[in-house]
């Protein structure tokens, strides 16, 4: 009865409940109720349609973001990529009613990194339990002005428009195989790490639930090609829809010496800027060997009443590794730290390498210094009275 | 029902319908005059439906007379007909009868006459068939989901091109007002969603909490994606735009049969007047280019044959019985399945295989002639669809016959 009105050139595959079933944990992690949705709808697609390509179409077919890692890009953007070889589907679920057009975020047409050849209309039942995939379009024939829609940043193509008979799409890739079907795209403006930190900050709280349309298209598509950065801005906006206090993104250090310099990270302050006319004077305490390249950052950590001041003090070595000084400054204008105040060098797994606690008259702390060798992770953690903030680096 | 034969009778009648049933052709005076005048202006040889079905055609792309519109409406009555009766005679659709999805067909005769190519080799008769069939599909796909589901629910279930469609049809909603809908309508959805696996069925109504959200995410989200920012707005107005969203898409949605007149013969005569007076020029149409159109679409749908006849031939014994089975006899998969023994997704692939390989003869040789023109090897949206119209036609036409 379902599939009385099926077409025989369109594809009709069922949902099966145990797709249907892991499709929805691995949506769970997202708190909001449309993104959540969003991704879940994406889950059933790529989980049904990609076993029935590799088995019926083509045996090497991936998904250009692998199923099982986190939904990252599903709680911002709808729509997911296969990847046949050289030629790129992009499949946009849809659970509505009827075969009516197809609405194609502009993602998956203008940012190199993601842009597909071909786009498939999905139209998704989920308590009828299958899915349809009723026709499809080509980057060329999506990508023209009169198909955008600036204010939702899509491009919208009628029914009329499609392609309404799939073989016709597997046989010109069987007949002409390799045959890509995209028009030129702008390269987008590239994003320095910076810039990326910030934006994944300011796209990663409760008030920007449509984070894609809150930035210029061309720095929201530079930050979302990038899987290391997609990576990033899921898990903090994750973290503030869960009401969690957001940690910072773990500042990589190597990266400083090649951005801080004119760049400021955010969050944190040169030493001039934190320290004022201090500065002078702290700046001698910091002088190393100055064959090695070196920066000092300043972050200003507030817990409950007390504020502090975090200085990095980091240096490059020869051999990649970076040579870390952490030291605990009293608040602008205050002589000593507050009592108790503890500051914990800590691994990734959680586990505390060291820690230091000032006593009554303590002008500073310091924990020892250390080398970070490449691809280590670390956190400093400063804690009072059951308060604590966690500064996480990677070097 | 009796099929029409004579020229002057086809491009000027009309499906009379009774009780759900064909009763009789009813002609319409008018365009009956009008078509005795054009059969004394040709040749015999051009007195056929094929030429006239043509002529007007043209007419229609050249200066989309209402004239032309009603005589392929006439002449088309068959293939709505046969559309109509395929689906309401295989699939007991309560709330459709034979002349409802007749109707619907019809509502869109302006776009499938604008999608006709002739020089794809299908008639346009055939032509409509198809484009008729798939209309009315989608618009009982469409009324069916929206008649068991409550406005909310509606809502939910709209595509953001339906919505955005509707909009449009609504009428007296400027750019702004349209945006405002659609933002509201975005937030809406962002709120109003299932929390279960089994989806938004038993979803029940959205709660003020919910309007509340949705406002407040409305009069944040208004900032950055409004051009016009209006007032900021609480949740019972919020819930006031929604409910008029429903009512513009209940309207777009369901088939708009009262608003057809195309296949109504009495109420279109007192309008007959005026459009034979009203500057209809013949001369328009090269009656010479019309007779060689005709003749290489005949040649485009013998070389359509001739490659699909091999390429069938050279399928394997099994897989031609099921497409026959599937195509020509109108079993279902589970039953081809059935008799062969096997399982219904293996009968379901290789029937799906067995097409693909027809599929595939007539892409490669679409593809031939697009490198021999040395155009872009990429074929166009038309030109992919006119030959998946080409194996369905082939397919009911030619292999079911032959």
């Amino acid at each position: 009865m379902t599939f009385t009105l099926a077409d025989p050139t369109q594809l009709w595959l069922e949902l099966s409940a145990a797709v249907k079933r892991s499709a929805w944990q691995h949506s769970q992690p997202i708190n909001r109720t449309g993104g959540r949705w969003q991704a879940y709808l994406n889950q059933l697609c790529l989980r049904t349609f990609l076993p029935w390509l590799q088995a019926e179409i083509e045996a090497g077919a991936i998904a250009q973001m692998p199923i099982e890692t986190p939904p990252t890009c599903w709680e911002l953007v709808n729509g997911s990529v296969i990847r046949l070889g050289e030629i790129r589907l992009a499949l946009i679920p849809l659970d509505g009613v009827g075969h009516d057009g197809l609405d194609v975020p502009q993602e998956w047409v203008d940012v190199p990194e993601l842009a597909a050849d071909y786009y498939l209309a999905v139209q998704i039942d989920v308590e009828a339990g299958w899915l349809t995939c009723w026709g499809y379009t080509t980057h060329q024939e999506l990508k023209s002005p009169q198909h955008y829609d600036a204010m939702e940043r899509l491009y919208l193509v009628s029914r009329e428009e499609l392609v309404c008979d799939l073989d016709t799409l597997w046989s010109t890739l069987t007949v002409c195989p390799g045959s890509t079907a995209q028009a030129a795209i702008e390269p987008l403006p590239t994003l320095t790490a910076a810039q990326a930190d910030s934006l994944i900050v300011r796209l990663a709280t409760v008030n920007k639930v449509f984070a894609r349309l809150s930035v210029p298209f061309s720095q929201w598509g530079a930050l979302l090609a990038n899987a290391q950065w997609r990576q990033q801005l899921y898990t903090r906006r994750l973290a503030a829809w869960q009401g969690e206090q957001v940690a910072d993104p773990s500042v990589a250090l190597r990266r400083w010496f090649q951005s801080l310099q004119s760049a400021v990270q955010t969050g944190w302050q040169s030493v001039e800027a934190a320290f004022g006319v201090e500065a002078m004077q702290l700046s001698e305490s910091l002088r190393g060997e100055e064959t090695f390249p070196k920066v000092a950052q300043v972050k200003v950590v507030t817990l409950g009443e007390v504020t502090v001041r975090l200085v990095m003090d980091c240096q490059l070595l020869a051999d990649e590794r970076v040579r870390v000084q952490a030291r605990l400054y009293p608040a602008a204008g205050e002589v000593t730290l507050p009592e108790g105040i503890a500051m914990r060098l800590v691994s990734e797994s959680g586990e505390s390498l060291q820690s230091v606690e000032a006593r009554s008259q303590d002008n500073f702390v310091q924990l020892k210094r250390f080398k970070s060798p490449a691809d280590f992770s670390f956190s400093v953690v400063i804690a009072i009275n059951n308060e604590q903030q966690i500064c996480p680096f990677e070097t | 029902m009796r099929s029409r034969q004579d020229t002057a009778e086809i491009f000027s009648t009309y499906i009379s319908f009774e009780s759900d049933r064909f009763t009789r052709w009813l002609a319409d005076p008018k365009l009956r005059k009008n078509m005795e005048r054009c059969l004394t202006q040709v040749s015999e040889f051009e007195a056929s439906k094929q030429y006239f079905s043509l002529y007007w055609h043209q007419h229609w792309e050249k200066q989309s007379h209402r004239l032309a519109l009603m005589h392929l409406g006439a002449y088309l009555q068959e293939s709505g007909y046969w559309a109509a009766n395929k689906f309401s005679s295989r699939f007991a659709i309560q709330q459709f009868s034979l002349a409802d999805c007749f109707q619907v067909a019809f509502t869109k005769l302006d776009k499938c006459l604008a999608s006709y190519q002739s020089e794809r080799g299908a008639t346009l008769e055939s032509f409509a068939k198809l484009f008729f069939s798939s209309t009315i599909a989608n618009e009982l796909r469409r009324a069916k989901a929206i008649d068991v589901v409550s406005d909310w629910l509606l809502l939910r279930k709209l595509t953001r091109k339906q919505l955005i469609e509707s909009l449009k049809e609504a009428g007296g909603l400027d750019e702004q007002a349209q945006a405002t809908y659609r933002l509201a309508w975005a937030c809406f959805r962002e709120h109003y969603g299932s929390q279960r696996e089994a989806g938004v069925k038993r979803l029940p109504k959205p709660t003020m909490e919910t309007w509340s959200a949705v406002a407040k995410l409305y009069n944040a989200e208004r900032l950055s994606q409004l051009s016009v920012l209006g007032e900021s707005v609480d949740a019972s107005t919020v819930q006031a735009w929604l409910a008029d969203c429903v009512q513009w898409a209940r309207r777009y949605l369901y088939p708009t049969v009262a608003s057809l007149n195309v296949s109504v013969p009495g109420q279109v005569s007192g309008e007959a007047q005026d459009f034979l007076s009203d500057g209809f020029e013949d001369s328009l149409i090269d009656k010479a280019l019309l007779v060689a159109a005709e003749n290489s679409r005949l040649q485009q749908q013998q070389t359509v044959n001739t490659i699909l006849e091999k390429a069938v031939s050279a399928l394997k014994a099994p897989e031609k019985q099921f497409l026959y089975q599937y195509y020509c006899e109108g079993l279902s998969q589970g039953e081809i399945a059935h008799r062969a023994g096997i399982d219904q997704s293996t009968a379901s692939r290789r029937i799906r295989n067995a097409r693909r390989k027809l599929m595939d003869s007539l892409i490669a040789w679409r593809q031939e002639i697009l490198l021999a023109e040395k155009r872009a090897a990429d074929m166009s949206k038309a030109e992919k669809t006119a030959v998946s119209n080409a194996l369905k036609l082939w397919l009911q036409e030619n292999f079911c016959s032959g």
